[in-house]
């Protein structure tokens, strides 16, 4: 595996049918990825939502025509594949009250403190607008630092760190709303 | 430094130490959004990665896909070389052998019966002329076109 390589060099290279460039970005963004799903979908089900999602990456891989980076195509993919995920569990559920509860209680063992917290800031941050979303995860479940927040979403520090604070208050309102 | 690029630096801090596993005290203005981010931290935990099992498990299912996206894409590309290139071949050498015919009995009408052909049907055999040429040329660009795509 070699670091240097871009993720776009890689896609290239995936697209002509090396399995260890495709590999090499899968082992990439796997912990990324699972990170992002297990912050948004119930914990028992986090395993599932990410292998579709490289299932997904693997079936539309020869889409990608690198006119965005690598990461904002997949990370539409895991969007997309969250939203799906959600889109089924409201329809297979008769009992909607009910799946929810069930949801809150396995994203969280019972006897942690504070679980209703972490459901309600899990729920608000399902509600902010996507850019608000996105550098939340960027720092949270990435671990990506301001500096490089802002030099993959081509903006300043300043403002990269700008929108991280306004989408930490847009949070803490829909929180003390809810 | 304005208040506002103040308030941003201070929670970017603020984010930078709880997600370096520090628990540090948040300013009076901070305390409701450092709750958040620290919830965040804990729901979320950036740094933890998935156990052996899942991974070996998701390594297994990826693998199994890539192979059975490779032998998809491998029978697309046989129907592709196959049978549309070789119809589009054919179709290609088909007008153009339709058309040079029609040029030549264009150009036999109107040089062969100069004093009996009437303006009608000379005039019919240079428009039969026209629209092959015109077909040769569509057929052909179309016929490069697809080569050209093909290749790229």
């Amino acid at each position: 595996m070699v670091p240097d390589v871009t993720d776009e060099h890689l896609v290239l290279q995936a697209q002509a049918g090396e399995r260890d460039a495709f590999l090499t970005l899968y082992n990439r963004y796997t912990n990324k990825v699972y990170n992002r799903v297990k912050s948004r979908v119930p914990m028992q089900d986090a395993e599932d939502v990410t292998q579709e999602i490289f299932i997904a990456v693997v079936r539309s891989l020869d889409r990608f025509e690198g006119r965005s980076r690598f990461s904002t195509w997949l990370y539409t993919i895991v969007n997309r594949q969250i939203a799906d995920y959600y889109r089924k569990f409201y329809r297979r559920s008769e009992n909607r009250t009910t799946d929810l509860e069930n949801y809150e209680g396995v994203l969280f063992s019972a006897d942690s403190e504070g679980w209703d917290e972490m459901v309600m800031v899990q729920q608000g941050l399902q509600e902010l607008p996507e850019n608000y979303q996105e550098i939340i995860l960027l720092r949270f479940a990435d671990g990506l630092t301001f500096a490089e927040i802002a030099d993959v979403r081509g903006q300043s520090l300043e403002a990269a760190k700008s929108l991280f604070r306004r989408a930490i208050q847009a949070l803490d309102d829909i929180v003390n709303r809810n | 430094m304005d208040d506002q690029t103040r308030l941003d630096d201070n929670m970017a801090n603020y984010a930078d130490l709880i997600l370096a596993g520090r628990d540090p005290a948040p300013s009076e203005e901070l305390e409701s959004q450092a709750r958040i981010m620290q919830v965040l931290n804990e729901a979320i935990k950036p740094g933890q990665s998935m156990d052996a099992g899942m991974r070996s498990r998701l390594n297994h299912r990826i693998n199994e896909e890539w192979d059975s996206a490779q032998q998809r894409r491998k029978s697309r590309f046989q129907i592709l070389s196959f049978n549309n290139f070789n119809l589009m071949a054919v179709a290609a050498s088909l007008a153009i052998v339709v058309a040079v015919v029609a040029i030549v009995i264009g150009m036999g009408d109107s040089s062969g019966s100069s004093m009996g052909a009437t303006a009608q049907g000379d005039g019919d055999s240079g428009d039969l002329a026209i629209f092959g040429a015109i077909a040769v040329v569509i057929i052909v660009s179309g016929f490069l076109y697809f080569l050209w795509n093909r290749r790229r």
